[in-house]
């Protein structure tokens, strides 16, 4: 039965104590299951309904809400580039965004590069799915900052500062500011997008939605890249034909 | 799942005794609780083929009056399921389409004109949500109390529609059923009157017998009756003369069902209130209104009884209702909180707010966890004695109501306070929980009191000889004795209450443990200390409530968190760290409480809190000199 994911039931307790009795291995081994089985099919945070959806637009939602749980923050919207002038396909976009990524899309200074970086693959138990991201070079700590940091004294309660008090212009002498989650050492992630086709004509549809809500958008300069530091890619299409077809391992049951 | 009674099986059970300390009268207990679950898989031999299958229903003792004695009945501790997977499939079902129709409601519009407009109620109607405990063969949902509870969940989502559909469940009549049934015909509940509220007693009703003995005439009036405008169907209970045991004439209440084409019914201008405003209270008038005397419900002069039993019976409810109106309100509130950001961060990230939904999820989860477990006891025991746990849920519920919503409505700040937001009117509708159904301070009375006439019949002779210590000196000397090797501060944990239960919620299980120790011996001391006057001693009484309720919140939190952790739910371990969050919480609040009922004057502020009223009644009001005042 564990082989194939099946969970005991009531019937199957009641058969396997009637044969093997109360006090043999097959029914402890049933009664453990029992207990533990259940318990690791809810144990996932990023909980997937039974039957995963064969459309790809319910799959792509499934995909963005997973990696957008990171932040509860994350909003995510679904565009359709017909609303657009000038985009050649017509496909669906999903694009995940959270407050905190439009803070720092927007505090990037001008000129500043901005990389379209995909197709990655993400998998849903049996179902594979790609998605693009925006991301954006890490800005490392500067050495002021970082000495700063190691010298903060914790010890001084002399002069206790606090935005509450109504004093301004707080140093990183009197808070540290820690960085989100989207902010990692090979990049910060802005926003993340699973689009119907995966051309790159979707990707500028997708960054015309993004630049509504970012308007900063507008001044970086963006880069579709087929390579990325943060894995091996599947490069994006450049005909409109629909290519993003959900990739199935069927030859099992889809659990 | 069914999956949940294998686990409460025995083979788990040897592996508990093992690691507890051997005790002939702990194996006793092992051995009665075991047989119990041999009962339970001798049951599952035979498949369930058909829901048609009763199940048998189950002798216990009532829980909480034992809980005044120290008794604690175990079977709480296995959370009972009452639905089969079949029936909760069809409850499932049913409540999605009552889900979406309650979205649609516009509540903020009902609130502001102060009625529900008839869609609403025809939509209600279709959807079969006035007959809810009506019987199937009167047209009825024939709901059992789980479901019923259920439902009350979604039903908060308005409360002027609860009110409105509580109002329409309770009579067992052939005649009037079908029709209550289908919403052809609303029913009202006259009750309380301009002199008599709490005091249900005292109604100043009449209904007299007529010349021929063949109807009575009613006179009198009743106020603040819900549905008083719309309804056809009025249960009223009035004052009749009946003839006692001595043979004298003496007034007793009687509970008559009442039609308005009867004639000489009226009522008055529906009420502006706080809060319900969709729903229609108002005065009802009874002018020589002729009953047939079929119409009497129950016996002639038994209707306080019958008024008791429904009151009850709608009380669990409350908690379902609540659960259901704060999740929807906290996950509002979370959203805002995860989105809004103030100081540079946002609003999740500050300690005081993490706080806050915390203890709110702490009530909520006990909220519902007292609310299902009455249910389950009304379903499946035999002659369910359940008011007290009934009334525990609904004090309970009501203050954990108020305060959530407070503080939902606190978190979103200024925005909570305007109308265009719904948390204003969610708060005014709460305030009534702690009125209506009982006030919350008369069900506190009620509980204390049940626990203690219940305590009071077995302690009785122990009562007599510690009260009266010159006249048995060895009774009284040796039962201090007794009392101090039990250590009332901190008690030897004989109830073991932990094999029961899951090991994660070990702690848990043993700070409820030391309260219901603690808490029998403090009955025991109260009821020594006062005698038969302990009834007027309400301030007592309201510690021993709140301590009794805490031990139900605390058993049901713990007992439905071990189940869920057991089978293996979506978040059992989130569950079992509320349920442990909230034992700590309702242990502290048990300590004081505890500490004050075993000093009783020496360690309470009672007498100074009646000589500071006393003065105040006197002087008609706050009679300390004002603070700029000069001599």
């Amino acid at each position: 039965m564990e082989d194939n994911g099946v969970c005991p039931d009531a019937e199957t307790d009641a058969m396997v104590l009637n044969i093997f009795g109360r006090h043999g291995f097959p029914t402890k081994k049933l009664r453990r299951m029992t207990y533990w089985m259940p318990k690791f099919k809810n144990l996932s945070p990023w909980a997937l309904p039974e039957k995963i959806p064969t459309s790809n637009l319910e799959v792509a939602k499934l995909a963005v809400q997973r990696m957008g749980s990171v932040d509860p923050a994350t909003e995510m919207e679904i565009f359709q580039t017909s609303e657009l002038r000038d985009a050649i396909d017509d496909t669906w976009i999903v694009s995940g965004q959270s407050a905190t990524q439009r803070e720092l899309l927007a505090k990037l200074q001008e000129k500043k590069t901005v990389f379209v970086e995909g197709a990655f693959p993400i998998w849903l138990r049996r179902t594979s799915i790609n998605y693009f991201i925006l991301r954006s070079d890490p800005e490392p700590l500067s050495e002021e900052d970082q000495k700063q940091r190691a010298q903060f004294d914790y010890d001084d309660v002399s002069q206790l500062r606090s935005w509450i008090l109504g004093q301004e212009n707080l140093t990183r002498k009197d808070i540290i500011i820690e960085p989100s989650v989207h902010e990692q050492e090979d990049g910060t992630i802005l926003a993340v997008a699973v689009t119907g086709t995966c051309s790159k004509d979707s990707l500028l549809s997708w960054i015309r939605f993004l630049e509504k809500k970012n308007p900063n958008l507008a001044n970086l300069s963006i880069l579709f890249a087929t390579n990325s530091p943060l894995g091996e890619v599947i490069p994006a299409i450049e005909s409109s034909v629909p290519v993003n077809t959900v990739k199935k391992i069927t030859d099992t049951s889809d659990l | 799942m069914a999956s949940y009674k294998i686990l409460t099986s025995k083979s788990l059970i040897p592996m508990a005794s093992r690691i507890s300390k051997s005790n002939s009268a702990r194996t006793a207990q092992f051995s009665s609780s075991a047989a119990m679950y041999n009962k339970e898989i001798k049951e599952y031999k035979a498949p369930q083929t058909s829901a048609a299958t009763e199940v048998k229903k189950l002798q216990r003792p009532p829980f909480g009056k034992n809980l005044f004695l120290g008794k604690f009945d175990t079977d709480i501790l296995a959370f009972p399921e009452v639905l089969d997977k079949e029936r909760l499939q069809t409850l499932e079902e049913l409540v999605a389409p009552v889900e979406k129709f309650f979205e649609s409601i516009d509540s903020k519009k009902i609130d502001a004109e102060g009625k529900i407009p008839k869609e609403t109620y025809d939509g209600l109607k279709a959807l079969g949500l006035f007959g809810q405990q009506i019987p199937t063969e009167y047209g009825g949902l024939g709901f059992n109390a789980t479901e019923f509870a259920r439902l009350a969940e979604i039903t908060a989502l308005d409360a002027s529609v609860a009110g409105l559909l509580i109002a329409g469940n309770e009579e067992q009549k052939a005649k009037y059923l079908p029709r209550l049934a289908t919403g052809e015909w609303t029913a009202a509940f006259c009750l309380t009157e301009p002199s008599s509220g709490s005091d249900a007693a005292s109604v100043q009703t009449r209904a007299t017998l007529s010349d021929n003995g063949d109807y009575w005439i009613m006179n009198g009036n009743k106020i603040w009756i819900s549905n008083g405008g719309i309804a056809d169907f009025f249960t009223v209970f009035a004052k009749t003369q009946v003839r006692n045991k001595m043979g004298e004439m003496e007034d007793r209440v009687t509970a008559f069902l009442v039609e308005r084409n009867f004639g000489g019914v009226t009522h008055g201008k529906p009420e502006d209130k706080l809060g319900i405003r969709g729903s229609n209270t108002c005065q009802v008038y009874f002018e020589n209104v002729p009953i047939p005397k079929e119409n009497v419900l129950g016996e002639v002069g038994a209707g306080f009884k019958i008024a008791l039993n429904i009151l009850n019976s709608g009380r669990f409810s409350m908690g379902s209702s609540g659960a259901g109106m704060l999740k929807k309100l906290i996950g509002w509130t979370a959203e805002h909180a995860v989105s809004r950001k103030q100081f540079g961060k946002a609003l999740m990230e500050f300690e005081l707010i993490q706080e806050k939904f915390a203890k709110m999820a702490c009530t909520v989860y006990a909220m519902e966890s007292m609310a299902y477990l009455t249910s389950a006891m009304l379903d499946t025991y035999e002659e369910p004695d359940c008011a007290m746990e009934a009334a525990m849920v609904k004090v309970f519920s009501s203050e954990g109501v108020w305060n959530c919503t407070s503080e939902c409505l606190q978190i979103l700040g200024g925005l909570g306070y305007m109308k265009d937001y719904p948390y204003e009117r969610y708060l005014r509708d709460a305030r009534i929980l702690l009125i209506f159904e009982g006030t919350n301070e008369i069900l506190r009375i009620l509980i204390s009191l049940l626990g203690l006439q219940h305590a009071g019949k077995h302690l009785a002779d122990m009562v007599r000889k510690l009260r009266n210590p010159t006249a048995n000196p060895g009774f009284v000397v040796k039962s201090t004795w007794e009392r101090l090797r039990r250590n009332p501060k901190n008690p030897k944990l004989t109830l073991q209450l932990n094999n029961f239960l899951h090991p994660s919620v070990k702690v848990a299980s043993e700070l409820l443990e030391k309260r219901v120790l603690q808490f029998q011996m403090a009955v025991e001391t109260l009821l020594a200390r006062h005698g038969k006057e302990v009834g007027n001693k309400q301030m007592d009484l309201r510690r021993v409530a709140d301590v009794a309720i805490d031990l139900f919140a605390m058993s049901a939190v713990v007992s439905r968190s071990s189940r869920s952790y057991c089978i293996g739910l979506r978040n059992a371990q989130h569950e079992v760290e509320l349920a442990h969050s909230f034992c700590v919480e309702a242990d502290l609040r048990c300590e004081r409480l505890i500490t004050e009922l075993f000093g009783g004057d020496l360690t309470t502020q009672d007498l100074a809190i009646k000589k500071i009223a006393q003065t105040i009644f006197q002087n008609k009001g706050y009679c300390a000199e004002h603070p700029l005042k000069q001599n």
